[in-house]
């Protein structure tokens, strides 16, 4: 004997649990499915099972009587009959639901990753002690409007000696491009040179 | 003993005669022809809820009588409900369809017209 989805069923069986037309419905579906097997063939019969199910699982909501409607409608109510509807359309058009799922599928997925990016980068502080003390000090020229990153040797040990007591430790950083050789090939290295008191600045922990 | 024929709305008018279509066909009236019987003639969706709302109304207004069947293998062992109309449910039917002949008699030249 064709049976029909058993998992459809199940969920019918636990949604009619109670309900006094219960047994009649659940026998009207199967002697339905057993019908439309015979005249169109399983899957049809299955497609046509599975459509009862969900017009029982998410029925239509009543007609409103006609006359003064309460304004306000309670949240939980509207919220389910909001998913019921939401969920209903979905249902109706599969091809635009797919368009939607994807699309926000997507749109989510880029917006996560985007998030833990800026996240890891900006939002967290980084991990050096008394980051707010940590400053950068750069020059401004009158030639040159942009803050220069480099500071000329003398103009470094001239800040040295001048701020002390206002800045606690103070060393040097710049950009240190070089081609190393020696082996089979060379190789282009990035790298930074230091002043000497640099290793004895805070420095971050490992997370 | 005289008990006054209830009125009928339009649904539970179309269940009585789907019921009597059976009878007359010769086909045991239950919820499944029921139903078919009033989506292929009427043309109009008929959810299963609004079925047997409907006839548990009819049931206790008098209009319709019920039997259980016997448990059948094709329903995976549940019965069914076999309905009948009751003589005054009979009159029921005959009292609507009287009162809707009444209020459209010499309408026809504006109900045939097809605009």
């Amino acid at each position: 004997m064709i049976t029909p989805p058993r998992l459809a069923e199940r969920l019918l069986i636990r949604r009619l649990r109670g309900d006094v037309w219960g047994e009649t419905t659940l026998g009207d579906l199967r002697e339905e499915f057993a019908d439309i097997a015979t005249r169109e063939g399983r899957a049809a019969a299955k497609r046509w099972y599975w459509r009862e199910t969900f017009r029982l699982l998410f029925p239509a909501p009543p007609p409103q009587p006609d006359g003064p409607r309460s304004r306000k409608d309670s949240l939980m109510r509207t919220l389910f009959s909001e998913a019921r509807l939401a969920t209903r359309a979905l249902w109706r058009q599969p091809p635009v639901s797919l368009a939607i799922i994807v699309t926000l599928a997507v749109g989510l997925g880029l917006n996560a990753a985007t998030f833990g990016m800026m996240d890891a980068l900006l939002l967290r502080p980084f991990a050096i002690p008394s980051i707010d003390r940590l400053v950068v000090l750069s020059e401004l020229s009158a030639s040159e409007p942009f803050p220069q990153e480099s500071v000329a040797p003398g103009s470094y040990l001239d800040l040295k000696r001048h701020s002390a007591g206002a800045i606690t430790r103070m060393t040097t950083v710049s950009w240190w491009d070089v081609n190393l050789s020696g082996g089979d090939r060379p190789e282009r290295l990035q790298g930074s040179r230091v002043g000497a008191d640099f290793f004895s600045m805070p420095r971050p922990h490992t997370r | 003993m005289f008990r006054p024929v209830p009125p009928v709305g339009e649904f539970e008018h179309l269940l009585l005669l789907a019921v009597l279509q059976c009878r007359q066909d010769d086909i045991e009236a239950y919820t499944v022809p029921i139903r078919q019987l009033l989506v292929e003639k009427t043309g109009r969706t008929v959810a299963r809820g609004a079925v047997h709302t409907s006839l548990d109304r009819l049931e206790a207004k008098g209009l319709l009588a019920s039997t259980m069947g016997e448990p059948l293998a094709i329903r995976g062992g549940r019965a069914r409900r076999y309905y009948d109309v009751t003589p005054l449910g009979l009159q029921a039917v005959r009292q609507a369809q009287s009162a809707v002949l009444t209020m459209s008699a010499g309408l026809a030249p504006i109900l045939d017209r097809r605009t």
